[in-house]
């Protein structure tokens, strides 16, 4: 098992050590992953929970991770130490080592401690706990070798952790009352603590009598005590974690702030923030708008689609004298190759491959928390505030992962306004892929007025839900880690790998609905959606009848249904309005079916209803409006 | 410097006041832990020399010793002055005191009670640099860290949240009682910098945190 804190290297090193991972579905926050690597011994197997920042918060990842140290029973613990701040990382490392666990101390980043003069001895380390330590640099694979071929040599934690004598005293007592058991010391400190994983791992062990004794003991011991007891044991933990920092880091000469850092602090500055805000932004979209969107899309779809593979395979079948049917199942309208494959590999594809190493470029650098920092007032105008603007800034990545990363929030009212936010306003990146491609084609007001409109509405829509929700936001606390620069590699791999499960979960789901609307279109059925459609559509909304199709994909993917009016575009079916329109009831209009599965589950079926019933009333009511203005508004212009 | 070494220096000032330190000396005079290693220990750390029978302080020391026992008497007087508690009780508070109070305080105290020289039993107070400088204003007060400016340090000396979970959550970043932290920024957000890390926060939970304005 390997565990560590946020930012210490953990989902790197997991890859360096791991030859295969099990896929992740598109790395979900939260949720274990699971490697493995031959050893001479055999196949060594790693799980890798979410990185756990505090000890007895009970947040979820904490629970997760402290539920597979005393579920799972791992063979040994890796736990990845942050050699740039020691002090905290073993808080976290005596709190496990305390479950009784064999385990290996991987001290990770030492090349970036060495930049702030800081020098930790390992060997010094090793011997004071008694564990075997490693020191890594695991973006560059730097001992990652060693590592492997030392998992073995797990031990469990020698040094002794000294307590206050009402604690001692209780420990003594509770080995007393649950004879022979054997419970490991760190059991009894956090069930002391209340610690509700802990707890429910003791009832299952021990006889009711036992519990009930227990739990008498615990209130005695606690009406002792001055402090709360988990106020008490983490001040223990740090304390001792403190001591041991001080034996064994070293601190050459007086620390001057190296460069790395010092841009760090412009960036969450705000007079040199949002000038550097600003240009990371537009090499985002250079990066994504003109080399995914444009560039990219143009060899691909337009050039080895367009112009290669389908006109290929239409002569080809044509040539051969294939059924008329089957010619349209492929390269028709609906066709599996000319719409399925050409969308979703030469549109979509490209654009999101981008979009994830720049986006990457923003998450391992760090940059994101100095951003949110700068975004925090604003943010905070809508009810959403700290740890939120992480939510929203990966929306822009994929909803559905958005969603389940409001785990983060620790407040019931903020995961719904987040939610409700992300849903209504954030087009998620294969989305926006695809519209960036669309903006190609629209007048310039296009753009800045479609995502004017956007922030526009999240602002309004953010202030009012912020007023009628029951409760105040939560206040701000964030750690801020280092800046750093991210190697290209790893960086463009990590892309490689997140597009590759996209298409893995997506592809085939979105030939299906390709295929099935090809079905419904020989058989009839759009002509008659599109007739029962059309007095809100066409009428309301001024949509043409092809907008039917548009929203019919759109259900199940998106980014499926703008590439199809991209197509439709292309072929001129529809006007600069309508697009705009189109495009903005897309965005708002309809959640992919994953993210509605994911918000049933995480917030439950009563909030998800309320939040997909509000977001379609919006929406249609929205589009209906925007036709009526627009329309006039262009044609005032015009004339 | 352990708590044992506290002691044992504080020895050999005293048992300096009154004669030579020898070891049998300074041993019945040491109310902690007495053994040849730990003595061992604190020559290996620059603390005492042993020529002979007698234990003898380094300049670090006398240096530390000094503020110990400065801080004993400080302590004495102001128990004895202005709290009237006297025998065992106080007694037993000094003996605390003089671990446990930081600089900071240290120095307010003195002023407060007039720079004292002597301690109410008679013995000499080692001045401090407030004594020689003659202050009379005590400039060291607990301070929240919404009051301070970008650049000023200080000392933690409180949290005070307004509830256990936002205390938790401060507690479990590092920021605790002792911890001297550095303000870094004040907006868009509070961004404060302690121990190589960087927190940001809002105004409402900056203002949870109280101290001692930190002069190195």
């Amino acid at each position: 098992m390997l565990a560590g804190q946020d930012n210490v290297g953990r989902s790197t090193l997991f890859e360096r050590l791991c030859d295969r991972q099990e896929p992740e579905r598109s790395g979900h926050p939260g949720a274990i992953r699971k490697g493995t690597w031959q050893d001479y011994l055999g196949e060594v197997v790693l799980l890798c929970p979410p990185g756990a920042n505090t000890i007895f918060m009970e947040n979820e990842d904490e629970v997760t991770t402290k539920r597979l140290l005393l579920d799972g029973s791992p063979t040994g613990l890796l736990f990845v130490a942050d050699a740039r701040n020691l002090k905290r990382s073993l808080t976290l490392l005596l709190h496990y080592a305390d479950f009784g666990v064999p385990l290996l101390i991987v001290l990770n980043m030492v090349d970036e401690a060495l930049v702030r003069n800081l020098r930790v001895d390992a060997d010094r380390l090793a011997r004071l706990l008694g564990v075997p330590v490693v020191s890594t640099v695991a973006v560059e694979g730097g001992g990652v070798n060693n590592l492997r071929s030392r998992t073995g040599e797990v031990a469990r934690l020698t040094a002794q952790l000294p307590l206050p004598g009402a604690v001692r005293r209780y420990l003594e007592e509770a080995e007393k009352v649950t004879p022979g058991r054997r419970l490991a010391r760190g059991l009894l400190l956090s069930a002391l603590a209340e610690d509700d994983v802990v707890r429910h791992h003791l009832d299952r062990r021990l006889s009711p009598d036992e519990s009930e004794a227990l739990r008498q003991l615990i209130t005695a011991t606690k009406n002792s005590l001055l402090k709360a007891p988990d106020l008490l044991l983490l001040e223990v933990y740090q304390s001792a974690a403190e001591h041991l920092t001080e034996s064994v880091l070293e601190t050459t000469s007086s620390p001057s702030l190296p460069l790395i850092d010092r841009v760090g602090m412009w960036a969450r500055n705000p007079i040199t923030g949002i000038p550097i805000a600003l240009a990371v932004l537009s090499l985002m979209f250079l990066v994504v708008g003109k080399l995914g969107a444009e560039f990219l899309v143009e060899q691909l779809e337009g050039r080895l689609f367009g112009e290669l593979l389908v006109p290929a395979t239409r002569t080809f079948l044509e040539g051969h004298t294939a059924p008329p049917l089957l010619v349209r199942a492929l390269v028709g309208e609906f066709g599996l190759l000319s719409t399925g494959l050409a969308l979703s590999l030469g549109l979509v594809m490209p654009v999101l491959l981008t979009f994830y190493a720049a986006f990457g470029l923003l998450e391992n650098s760090g940059y994101m928390v100095r951003l949110a920092v700068l975004l925090h007032r604003t943010f905070r105008r809508i009810g959403l505030s700290g740890k939120a603007v992480l939510p929203v800034i990966l929306g822009f990545s994929c909803i559905t992962m958005a969603v389940l990363s409001t785990r983060i929030l620790n407040h019931r009212r903020e995961r719904i306004l987040a939610t409700l936010l992300l849903v209504l306003g954030i087009p998620c990146a294969p989305l926006l892929s695809v519209m960036l491609v669309l903006l190609g084609d629209l007048p310039v007001w296009g753009g800045p007025f479609i995502f004017g409109f956007v922030l526009l509405q999240v602002g309004l829509v953010g202030h009012f839900a912020n007023r009628l929700l029951p409760g105040r936001p939560t206040p701000l606390l964030l750690e801020i880690p280092p800046l750093r620069l991210p190697k290209l590699f790893p960086l463009l791999h990590n892309a490689l790998r997140r597009t590759w499960f996209f298409l893995h979960e997506a592809l085939p789901v979105f030939l299906l609905a390709t295929f099935l609307l090809f079905v419904l279109d020989e058989a009839g059925g759009i002509a008659l959606l599109e007739r029962l459609a059309a007095p809100v559509l066409s009428g309301l909304i001024g949509l043409p009848p092809e907008s039917v199709n548009v929203f019919l994909l759109s259900t199940i993917r998106r980014e499926a249904g703008v590439a199809l009016l991209a197509d439709y575009v292309h072929r001129g079916a529809f006007t600069p309005v309508q697009i705009v329109i189109n495009l903005l009831l897309v965005t708002f209009l309809i959640p992919c079916v994953n993210t509605i599965l994911v918000i049933v589950k995480e917030l439950g079926t009563k909030a998800a209803l309320a939040i997909c019933a509000f977001v379609v009333t919006y929406a249609l009511l929205l589009g209906s409006l925007l036709n009526l203005v627009l329309n006039r508004v262009v044609e005032f212009f015009s004339s | 410097m352990t708590r044992e070494m506290e002691e044992i220096l504080e020895a050999v000032w005293i048992a300096e006041e009154s004669g030579t330190p020898t070891r049998e000396r300074v041993r019945a005079l040491s109310h902690g832990d007495w053994s040849d290693s730990l003595l061992a220990e604190m020559v290996a750390a620059g603390l005492v020399e042993l020529p002979g029978d007698v234990i003898r302080m380094t300049d670090t020391g006398r240096c530390r010793s000094a503020g110990l026992i400065r801080r004993k008497r400080l302590g004495e007087v102001l128990l004895d002055r202005v709290l009237n508690l006297k025998g065992d009780k106080a007694e037993a508070i000094v003996c605390e005191f003089e671990h446990g109070v930081i600089p900071e305080v240290e120095k307010s105290i003195c002023v407060l009670l007039g720079h004292p020289t002597e301690c109410p039993h008679g013995r000499r107070i080692p001045p401090g640099h407030c004594c020689l400088n003659h202050e009379v204003d005590i400039t060291q007060r607990i301070t929240c860290v919404t009051d301070l400016e970008i650049g000023q340090k200080i000392r933690i000396a409180y949290v005070r949240p307004s509830s256990h979970d936002m205390l938790h959550k401060l507690l479990n970043l590092g920021l605790r009682p002792g911890v001297v932290i550095e303000i870094h920024q004040k907006r868009p957000t509070f961004i404060v910098r302690f121990e190589g890390m960087e927190v940001a926060m809002d105004e409402e939970v900056a203002a949870h945190l109280h101290g001692w304005r930190w002069e190195p």
